[in-house]
């Protein structure tokens, strides 16, 4: 009986569930499975809450979209109510759709179509370019368009086109969104379509044409970003075709769903049949855009930025990474974890571009690479990274992790009136700002930067000597920071590891002897293994160097295998955990 | 409960009474008095300004609650209030300042802490008879490295705080603006570059505007440093092949230097290049030309060739000089060296003539091309007269003072500085006299300073000051760079 209810609950209330429950999946990957990119999208931005701020964003066509989107993006630094935010948006756009439709024509939004927005714009938000500013958009469109279809008074022509303009400006190309719908619900509810297409089509084309040109004499943009209104994509300049197809669809759908309540009344079974193209683009928007080798870059960059170094070398050991920039932050880690010359070769070394990588004209990647010079010591370096990742970003937004890097690199070089700058508007943001005027406190107090665990160990390892930094010398330069302070074991590390990815076996010998202000024993297993194939297999030599014995005995038994079984897979598998494979891959 | 009538109407008698007393707020009767002159941002204290200058909104250091500034000589007096920042009505200040020309009028400033006011000590400002050039115009950009991201060139009416943007590339993205050069600090005779792709040289001579090639086979680049000749019939421009690089102690950040620099002319009329063997395709970088106000002479810098980046800390620029005859477009035969860097220990950099040819404004640093990124640069003013070089001691501070450009009437100068925080640069303005004395250099007037200042993540770069509103038709700009309409320049090697 119980059974029965329940069934007889879910076949009612099926199409009440499962809009929750895809949500609630939404939520769920965003939440745990993507929280690197929603990080990242935290970072990559500077949301001030002054008055100010909001005056400088919505005074542009789309301006108060986009200044929705990144209120609601700041909370992505919590990749857990980021998610709900994202759910959340979604679910107001479905049921949103559905008001609308009712509106037009009550029970046409039977069936799964409404769930084909839903579906597309989160797919589309796996893509890190797709900017949230565009779904924030849509839900204001939506919302407004409600109330207007809602309330008689505001359905007049005059209420419509000043409707139009608001939205054109809150939102940009999303009006002809609320355009569609109007004229949706006019058409159907009119015998003079003549005059509802000249008044609600035409003029509202029209209007759309009109507002951007008006636009263009007092903004600075190119026409075609005027008529498009916000940033819905990272890239000012491109245009996404799926973006114009998914407002397309939003603008059509009360239409689509009358049309195919139509068909559905012929023949009751083909109300299921909408499900296939429901399904279908789930599978395309999950195949297109969800990119979990991207995602795991951004997990990397989240770990590293917020030193959890275990976290790092846990991913690592679940799955090898390959990348060059994935490799930097395990190698980054292990560093930390003053591991690096006891397992780097465990893990897939792709040479000294993984150890310290080269500036690369991009907003992402120098982002990630700041870290490693900022652990190093390299401060100018560091904050020079943070500062072109920065610049880098398109539409010129700003970005509050690169601000704080930034305030935290001339705190520690003692430029303490741009270290003011920079505090000044972190104290603006919403997640910053504590930490902001805590660092006040850092400011001109030498003594307290001093005795800083972190600031203060940077202040004695980092670069004092002034050279031009080198892309090309990267070896030369960490030789010189590490011999001017012989304090920093990571530095030390990092310079061994350095000639070992290099194969500059020479110098990596002759860096043995440096000076060492830090605890060392025994030289790590990868070092033993360079260092025998150097000294080669004199028992007295390799005692010298501390080279263990079950060290030299695989040695010797990797150099018979080798000699035997030069291009032998099996041969090198057997000891792909070691330096001498590294060695004698091409 | 809706309101009654009886409520509607006291309400509204307050509303008024709050708004009247809003209105007229009293000059405050200060309970105690400081005892010493305010620390003002942007020190104002003892300055002298020219009388079209915008209002002088200042605030002072420490906490407190409301400002109050009164600004008198004998009968005439200006009154104004702040919150935490002065805001002094801007038609009121303009009719002071007209009234007090050539005088020196007294600025007394008290603040409010919780309830009580206190007053400070006045100070003098003294109010200069001579008006400097409306307009400025210059590049705001970050002050990054190799991306920029927002930049564009912009005018402010130095009268008031308007400032509007000439060309931003937001208009052409990802293209960068530079140079921006006017003739004679005319508005209406302009040049700048937009790099980039379908980038060039815009060019506005009054009469026709057109977007230039100025890179030909037998150039090292395009035109980077402008200078136009008074006739306006030609701009003198370097062709530099520059690098950066990076520092890595904390003291240093950025350095920039030439592989090689050469000068050439642009004949605007003709567009053509012309290049002369005297300062083209010499082992020596010669850089920065600027013609002498009577268009006789053509300064420049040059130094002598080292290679870099090993020997960037070697080269040093002399400030020298060749005869130029206008109505042949031709060079004299011989270059003069008016100031040696080995004798001075200097490189000399931005000769800028003064419009009364008696003096040249220079920037000195310690060696290179790119003084914005050397702390030790300063500015000096080279007397062509006596032959002297004087060090603008009153104008010069700790940190990097570096681009300069002089107003038209040859008393008021702007030049840019990063005293503030070392990073920023920021515009200052100072006056020189008929004895090439400096007075004590203002900042750049903002309606809120130091939030202006605080906030803005931009540097302000070669400043110029021009005599009128600039107009340009950016839509043309923009229209002429995205459908790569560019007309590439003849080139000429014959000139002597």
């Amino acid at each position: 009986m119980n059974k029965i209810t329940i069934f007889g609950y879910l076949k009612r209330s099926h199409m009440r569930i499962l809009p929750l429950m895809i949500c609630g999946t939404i939520f769920c990957f965003f939440a745990f499975m993507y929280q690197g990119h929603l990080s990242y999208l935290a970072d990559f931005q500077m949301f001030l809450l002054t008055g100010r701020y909001f005056v400088e964003m919505v005074s542009h066509p789309g301006g108060f979209s986009e200044y929705l989107g990144e209120a609601v993006t700041q909370f992505y630094v919590y990749p857990v109510i980021g998610a709900a935010f994202i759910a959340l948006l979604l679910y107001s756009m479905y049921r949103l759709l559905i008001i609308i439709c009712d509106k037009i024509k009550p029970q046409s939004a039977k069936g799964w179509m409404p769930l084909m927005p839903v579906i597309v714009y989160a797919g589309l938000l796996c893509d890190e370019n797709f900017m949230l500013a565009g779904l924030c958009a849509v839900v204001l469109t939506l919302s407004i368009s409600a109330l207007h279809l809602s309330f008689a008074p505001l359905r007049g022509p005059m209420a419509y086109y000043i409707l139009m303009a608001a939205i054109y400006w809150m939102c940009g190309l999303t009006a002809l969104i609320f355009a569609a719908i109007v004229y949706t619900y006019n058409i159907i509810r009119t015998d003079d379509r003549y005059r509802v297409t000249l008044v609600y089509l035409a003029g509202a084309l029209a209007l759309m044409v009109i507002m951007p040109i008006v636009a263009s004499t007092f903004l600075q943009y190119p026409l075609s970003r005027l008529a498009f209104g916000g940033v819905y994509y990272n890239f000012i300049t491109i245009y996404p075709t799926v973006l114009f197809l998914e407002y397309a669809l939003i603008a059509l759908l009360p239409a689509i769903c009358i049309l195919s309540g139509t068909i559905v009344r012929r023949g009751p079974w083909l109300k299921h049949i909408s499900i296939l193209p429901v399904m279908l683009t789930a599978v395309v928007m999950v195949s297109g855009y969800v990119d979990l080798r991207k995602e795991e870059v951004l997990a990397y960059d989240r770990c590293i930025r917020y030193k959890q170094w275990d976290k790092v070398i846990e991913m690592a050991d679940r799955r090898n990474p390959d990348m060059p920039s994935t490799v930097a932050c395990l190698n980054l880690a292990l560093a930390r974890n003053n591991q690096l010359l006891e397992k780097m070769f465990c893990y897939y070394q792709n040479g000294t571009g993984g150890l310290m990588p080269d500036y690369v004209r991009d907003f992402t990647l120098p982002m990630i690479y700041n870290e490693i010079y900022y652990h190093l010591g390299f401060i100018n370096t560091s904050r020079r990274f943070a500062f072109e990742a920065m610049e880098a970003i398109p539409g010129g937004r700003k970005s509050v992790r690169a601000i704080k890097r930034l305030a935290e690199t001339n705190v520690i070089n003692g430029k303490y009136e741009v270290a003011r700058k920079y505090l000044t508007l972190l104290e603006q943001t919403l997640f910053y700002k504590y930490w902001a005027r805590r660092m006040r406190g850092y400011i001109d107090n030498e003594q307290l930067i001093d005795t800083h665990p972190e600031y203060g160990e940077l202040r004695k390892i980092r670069v004092d000597d002034d050279f031009l930094f080198s892309q090309d010398e990267k070896d030369m330069m960490l030789g010189l920071v590490y011999t001017s302070s012989h304090r920093s074991r990571l530095q030390y590390e990092y310079l061994q590891a350095y000639y070992l990815l290099s194969k500059d076996l020479k110098r990596f010998l002759a860096c043995q002897s440096l000076k060492k202000e830090f605890p060392v024993s025994r030289p790590s297993r990868t070092q033993q293994e360079a260092i025998c194939m150097v000294v080669g297999t004199g028992r007295e030599e390799l005692d010298k160097w501390m080279v263990a014995g079950s060290t030299l005995a695989d040695y010797n038994s990797f150099m018979a295998s080798y000699r035997n079984f030069p291009k032998d897979p099996q041969m090198l598998k057997n000891f792909d955990n070691t330096y001498w494979h590294y060695f004698i891959r091409e | 409960m809706l309101m009654t009538g009886k409520t509607i109407i006291i309400s509204s008698w307050v509303l008024l009474a709050v708004f009247m007393s809003g209105c007229s707020e009293k000059v405050p009767i200060a309970s105690s008095e400081a005892g010493c002159v305010p620390s003002l941002y942007p020190d104002y204290t003892e300055v002298t300004v020219p009388c079209n200058v915008a209002p002088l909104n200042f605030s002072v250091d420490g906490d407190y609650n409301r400002i109050f500034a009164e600004f008198r000589r004998n009968e005439s007096r200006l009154e104004a209030f702040g919150k935490k920042t002065l805001d002094i009505p801007i038609d009121k200040w303009q009719s002071f300042m007209l009234e007090n020309r050539g005088e020196t009028v007294d600025v007394t400033v008290s603040v409010r802490v919780g309830d009580k006011w206190m007053r400070y000590n006045s100070f003098p400002i003294t109010v200069d008879s001579v008006a400097m050039d409306s307009h400025l115009v210059y590049r705001l950009i970050a002050p990054g490295y190799e991306v920029y991201s927002r930049m564009g060139i912009y005018q402010r009416d130095v009268t008031s705080f308007r400032e509007t943007a000439l060309i931003e590339n937001s208009l052409t993205p990802h293209r960068c603006m530079n140079c921006h050069s006017f003739n004679q600090n005319n508005p209406d005779k302009l040049s700048f570059h937009i790099r980039g792709e379908n980038g060039g040289t815009y060019l506005n001579t009054g009469a026709e505007s057109s977007l230039l090639d100025l890179n030909t086979d037998h150039t090292i680049s395009a035109g980077v440093y402008p200078y136009w000749h008074p006739s306006g019939d030609y701009i003198a421009y370097s062709v530099n092949k520059t690098q950066q690089g990076f520092h890595t102690s904390k003291e240093l950040c950025v350095e920039v230097f030439d592989h090689a620099s050469d000068i050439v002319l642009f004949d605007v009329n003709r567009k053509e290049i012309l290049a002369t063997p005297l300062l083209n395709a010499t082992p020596e970088l010669e850089t920065f030309p600027a013609f002498s106000a009577d268009g006789k002479t053509l300064y420049f810098c040059s130094s002598e060739f080292h290679p870099v980046p090993n020997e960037y800390k070697l080269i040093r620029y002399s400030l020298c000089s060749v005869e130029f005859d206008s109505s042949t477009g031709s060079f004299g035969e011989r270059i003069d060296t008016i100031l040696n860097s080995a004798e001075i220990g200097k490189s000399v950099l931005f000769p800028r003539p003064s419009p009364d040819g008696k003096s040249i404004m220079v920037t000195l640093a310690d060696y290179g091309t790119f003084p914005i990124w050397h702390g030790e640069a300063d500015l000096a003013l080279y007397d062509l007269q006596s032959s002297s070089l004087n060090l603008m001691d009153r104008v010069n501070s700790a940190d990097t003072e570096s681009y300069h450009s002089w107003s038209s009437e040859g008393r008021w100068f702007v030049f840019s500085s990063r005293r503030d925080d070392g990073l920023y640069t920021r515009l200052y303005l100072s006056s020189v006299d008929e004895n090439g004395v400096a007075t004590k250099p203002f900042l750049l007037p903002q309606k809120d300073a130091r939030r202006f200042y605080t906030e803005s993540l931009y540097s302000y770069n070669i400043p110029e000051f021009v005599k009128g509103t600039v107009e340009i038709d950016e839509r043309d700009v923009e229209k002429r760079v995205v459908e790569g309409r560019i007309k590439r320049v003849g080139f000429r090697n014959d000139i002597r």
